[in-house]
């Protein structure tokens, strides 16, 4: 047996699930449907990806043909692609796969702005409109991108200096 | 074990501890039946060109844990005292005070999520809405504040 990380629709935080290298997809999506994280039944519609790839494992290959190993991060998304859109001193969007890391996004950003190296340092993304909620860099970006709207909006933003 | 020590060990075998773990942006630098309550030490990793070592040791005291915030002090785990203020990391930008020597003695971070400088800092809740400690979070957000501070996004990475 081995755990994956198991990244979806439904929050920042992955999950380790249980699974056999020889269980198949479709078979690795029906345990994670037991913790209701698929958002309902396992179909075709449920894209899998392992982390940072754009494209999707097929539901037939077994864990071990993908080259899915133990601890390795994979993202449930009925979405195949995420339209991003980032807001700083303008706006920018790009497509990337839901498996996308933060982190990646993040890069993406700062050279889309083309921010110097004083400037990105100290860079976040945050929920447009939602401040409150920091994207941590190894979230995947498909976990902020609801079901039925394959897009996220997110403001590029520095922190104010932590003082007194 | 009370209940505060219990959700904390749980939290250490959750997937959010664990991937950093696997990450190596984190862990322990025992066996997590090591510690000693309420004290865990955790390790950070960190930019070698902020940390030569490339880690910094972290001494937390988390009673009351996830209702009151964590506080941690930098730690030599050599000698198991505070890490000596002129090895703390030197910073620039925003989080350049994070790790001040001349406040509290150096015995925590200045940070919102840190149980000793949130006090008298409430304007942080609405400057940190994202770091300042609720019992939501976990010990995780804590590090990762910490891992954010110590590993800045650099242009060399931008161009990954």
């Amino acid at each position: 047996m081995i755990e994956l990380y198991v990244h979806a629709q439904n929050g920042a935080d992955p999950k380790l699930v249980k699974a056999s290298e020889e269980s198949t997809i479709t078979e690795l999506l029906q345990i994670i449907a037991t913790t209701g994280d698929l958002g309902g039944k396992v179909d075709e519609e449920i894209f899998v990806f392992t982390e940072d790839s754009d494209e999707p494992v097929e539901h037939h290959r077994k864990l071990s043909e993908c080259e899915i190993r133990h601890r390795h991060h994979i993202h449930c998304h009925r979405c195949r692609k995420v339209q991003v859109s980032v807001f700083y001193n303008g706006e920018h969007h790009e497509t990337f796969g839901p498996a996308t890391t933060v982190k990646r996004v993040l890069k993406w950003a700062i050279k889309a702005f083309k921010l110097s190296p004083t400037d990105a340092a100290d860079k976040i993304l945050v929920l447009k409109g939602h401040g409150s909620e920091e994207l941590p860099l190894d979230a995947h970006i498909g976990s902020f991108a609801q079901p039925h709207h394959c897009s996220v909006e997110l403001s590029l933003t520095a922190p104010v200096e932590v003082q007194g | 074990m009370k209940p505060d020590q219990s959700l904390f060990m749980a939290h250490l075998e959750g997937a959010p501890f664990q991937s950093g773990v696997d990450a190596g942006k984190w862990g322990l630098p025992g066996a997590a039946t090591d510690i000693v309550w309420p004290h865990p030490i955790v390790w950070v990793a960190a930019d070698p060109k902020i940390m030569p070592q490339g880690r910094i040791f972290l001494c937390f005291t988390v009673d009351n844990y996830p209702v009151s915030a964590p506080t941690a002090c930098p730690w030599d785990v050599g000698t198991n005292a505070k890490l000596g203020g002129h090895l703390y990391p030197r910073l620039t930008g925003k989080f350049q005070r994070v790790f001040r020597t001349d406040w509290n003695g150096g015995n925590s971070l200045y940070a919102p999520c840190d149980r000793m400088a949130m006090a008298g800092h409430e304007q942080w809740k609405q400057a940190y809405p994202y770091w300042w400690w609720t019992a939501e979070f976990t010990i995780v957000k804590y590090l990762g504040f910490v891992h954010l501070c110590l590993n800045p996004i650099r242009d060399e990475n931008a161009a990954a």
